[in-house]
């Protein structure tokens, strides 16, 4: 106990203890070194005659160190020290590193956030669990998705869903006369895509089905961001032109604040005004749906894959392809 | 007969015995500093202890620490600054114990030793 009091004291008087030490040494040098020149030493050889008899001096101040205080503690804060200048004095090594974690742990939460999104807290809409994501098995040409030619002939026959809507997702450049161009993630999607997620603008309107056929005017809605940010929140941007991949079209709406569908989108657009799509039937899109009340993905999926083997005007290969249907909200991990 | 270095057979010193030389001697001679009990101790080994004089020095620390000796500054008999080590009350009556308890030890050893 009175030893764990001394070594206590010690840690807080460290450096008075340090410096009775130096002095308690040097007199024992210069007692010793006395003793020699008595006996007739020069003061120089009785110097060094008496750091011989009295041993290693460093190995001694360790020695001491090692009883006094808690050496753990002492070496703990020394070690943090030397990690501080050594990091002040490699300033390079230091900013590199510090860059990579701040990217890995930017990463990290990116990632994590949108998995507890999608995976533990559930899709941000009304009656989610009744959205479902229809793919089919994945082939070479066309991945898990489907092409346009068999979405539009479930979409006109099925009876298990509420509504079907597709979807291709592309970036999208907006530019107009007074600010500069700046990219977002787009998608081009059914005239009935946000009203199946029972979503609606914010401002302006919703598409209508007019809107998604070929050769209608060119229309857009805008993220909630985009109108408040590039925008300053100025309420005439319904029914402004603006220049989308360098085409004008005009804005019709805007969605509502957090509204980001499928990931972080902040432009949408008719799936008709995707370049080129009126010629291209094998064009693979995703698909989504809002299943009838009622009606499981089970029924919904043997539904839609007997509708799919009664399509003659498609390639054999695409009659025989097994479609699956699963919740939106089922974890990835369990697809 | 293998040749045995005399140097090392005695330069050891054993475990524990150094604090109660240190405590003898203090004992003995009344407060003295670190160079003073080295010497003493050095002068009544008469050779057979090769001890560095700065070994002294975390003995000392430990019996200050076990509150067995105590500290001050003081003016060496050639007028030099010197901490000078005297013991306590607990200090001699450690003195005692150990004393005792060492003088079984070696009783104990001379009689194996003498025992063919």
């Amino acid at each position: 106990m009175r030893t764990f009091v001394s070594r206590v004291l010690d840690l807080v008087l460290r450096r008075s203890r340090e410096q009775r030490m130096e002095a308690e040494i040097k007199a024992h040098l210069d007692l010793l070194a006395d003793e020699y020149v008595a006996k007739g030493l020069p003061r120089h050889d009785a110097e060094f005659a008496a750091r011989k008899a009295f041993g290693g001096v460093d190995q001694l101040k360790e020695r001491y160190r090692d009883r006094r205080g808690f050496p753990m503690i002492t070496e703990f804060v020394q070690d943090i020290r030397y990690a501080f200048r050594l990091m002040a004095r490699e300033r390079w090594f230091t900013t590199v590193t510090v860059v990579a974690l701040a990217l890995g742990i930017g990463a990290t939460t990116t990632m994590v956030t949108i998995l507890y999104c999608m995976n533990v807290r559930g899709l941000p809409f009304d009656d989610a669990a009744s959205l479902v994501g229809v793919t089919g098995e994945p082939t070479r040409a066309q991945g898990p998705q489907i092409p346009l030619a068999i979405f539009e002939h479930w979409q006109s026959t099925t009876r298990s869903f509420e509504g079907l809507s597709a979807e291709i997702g592309a970036p999208i450049n907006l530019g107009d006369e007074t600010r500069g161009t700046d990219q977002f993630a787009g998608i081009y999607l059914s005239s009935s895509g946000f009203a199946l997620l029972r979503e609606r603008p914010v401002i302006g309107r919703d598409f209508l089905p007019e809107d998604d056929r070929a050769g209608a005017a060119p229309v857009a809605i805008v993220g909630y961001r985009v109108w408040t940010e590039r925008y300053g929140s100025d309420p005439s941007i319904v029914g402004r032109t603006v220049r989308l991949n360098g085409e004008a079209a005009t804005i019709i709406g805007v969605m509502p604040e957090g509204f980001a569908y499928p990931v972080d989108s902040q432009i949408w657009r008719p799936l008709a005004s995707f370049p080129a799509i009126q010629q291209a039937a094998q064009r693979p899109i995703r698909v989504v749906g809002r299943l009838a009340h009622g009606v499981s993905a089970e029924q919904a999926q043997s539904e839609l894959g007997a509708l799919l083997s009664t399509l003659t005007t498609v390639p054999e290969a695409d009659r025989t392809r097994r479609t699956i249907v699963v919740p939106l909200t089922s974890p990835i991990w369990a697809r | 007969m293998l040749p045995i270095n005399m140097n090392q057979l005695n330069a050891e010193v054993p475990y524990g015995t150094l604090d109660l030389m240190v405590l003898k001697t203090l004992a003995a001679l009344g407060p003295l500093h670190g160079y003073g009990v080295a010497r003493r101790i050095e002068q009544v080994a008469a050779g057979s202890l090769a001890l560095n004089q700065g070994t002294i020095y975390p003995a000392l620390l430990r019996l200050e620490q076990k509150g067995w000796i105590k500290s001050g500054w003081g003016t060496s008999e050639n007028n030099r600054r010197a901490r000078f080590y005297s013991i306590t009350a607990t200090g001699k009556r450690r003195l005692a114990a150990e004393a005792d308890s060492w003088a079984r030890t070696v009783a104990l050893v001379n009689r194996l030793l003498a025992a063919d």
